[in-house]
């Protein structure tokens, strides 16, 4: 043995006023919402907007594409939070700071949570009336499905957007 | 540095350092928020309840208006 040691994480101490704490568990989530419905919705309209320019809209296979894009999305939020706050309860474990006290959820964030869903209530108005719209005007259900998911994909990007920036900036509930 | 969202301030941490021995991190045990949640109070960014302001109020035995202010101007 000559001496050295493995650094053993730290027992918890009590933080000093100020001492940075790591992004508390929902905003990681909001942040990971941002990054999967971006990249999903980008994907799927990567997959079938090339096939609605080059055949008949009418045989534009787009339902099996949606249902992957919506599965995958669901799935990567959840799987993605889960791993953000694994990798924040070690960021918080090496500082020495309690993992459950910093990274718990509390009354602000509900509140943030209420903000959010106020500020994009908007959404959900166009996605009712744009759907509306598109039926009667007996589009084809392939721009019907479409405008859909993207609007509702762009309601949960925004939603994580402005939770993101209530967490950051601060807000007036 | 961006515009603080509210006009409400506050003396929490003057009052904690006239405590002297009351630390953020006490004081969001104290009121059962994370200190996160404190921090964000102190630095305008958050406006509590009224319920918490309450509390607060509580926890350095003061009015509520020694802890609480509201900015000059219109109030409507």
């Amino acid at each position: 043995m000559n001496g050295s040691s493995h650094k053993l994480p730290r027992e918890p101490h009590r933080p000093a006023d100020d001492e940075p704490t790591v992004m508390g568990m929902e905003e990681r989530s909001a942040w990971v919402q941002v990054f999967v419905f971006v990249i999903t919705t980008g994907a799927y309209l990567a997959v079938v907007l090339p096939r609605a320019w080059s055949q008949p809209i009418d045989e534009v296979e787009w339902v099996v594409p949606l249902l992957w894009a919506l599965g995958i999305s669901i799935v990567s939020v959840i799987v993605g939070s889960i791993i953000a706050g694994v990798g924040g309860a070690i960021g918080l474990t090496i500082r020495g700071l309690d993992v459950d006290s910093e990274l718990a959820t509390d009354s602000r964030d509900k509140d943030i949570g209420r903000h959010a869903r106020l500020r994009t209530h908007w959404v959900a108005s166009v996605l009712g009336a744009g759907t509306l719209i598109l039926a009667m005007l007996d589009v084809d259900t392939f721009w019907i499905g479409t405008f859909v998911f993207v609007v509702s994909s762009i309601g949960a990007i925004a939603e994580a957007v402005v939770r993101i920036r209530a967490y950051r900036r601060g807000f007036v509930a | 540095m961006s515009p603080k969202p509210t006009r409400v301030t506050n003396r929490i941490r003057a009052l904690r350092t006239e405590r002297g021995d009351l630390t953020q991190a006490d004081l969001a045990e104290k009121l059962g928020v994370t200190r996160q949640t404190v921090i964000a109070i102190e630095q305008g960014k958050y406006s509590p309840s009224l319920e918490m302001a309450f509390q607060i109020a509580r926890v350095f035995d003061v009015p509520l208006d020694d802890v609480f202010h509201y900015g000059e101007g219109d109030a409507n």
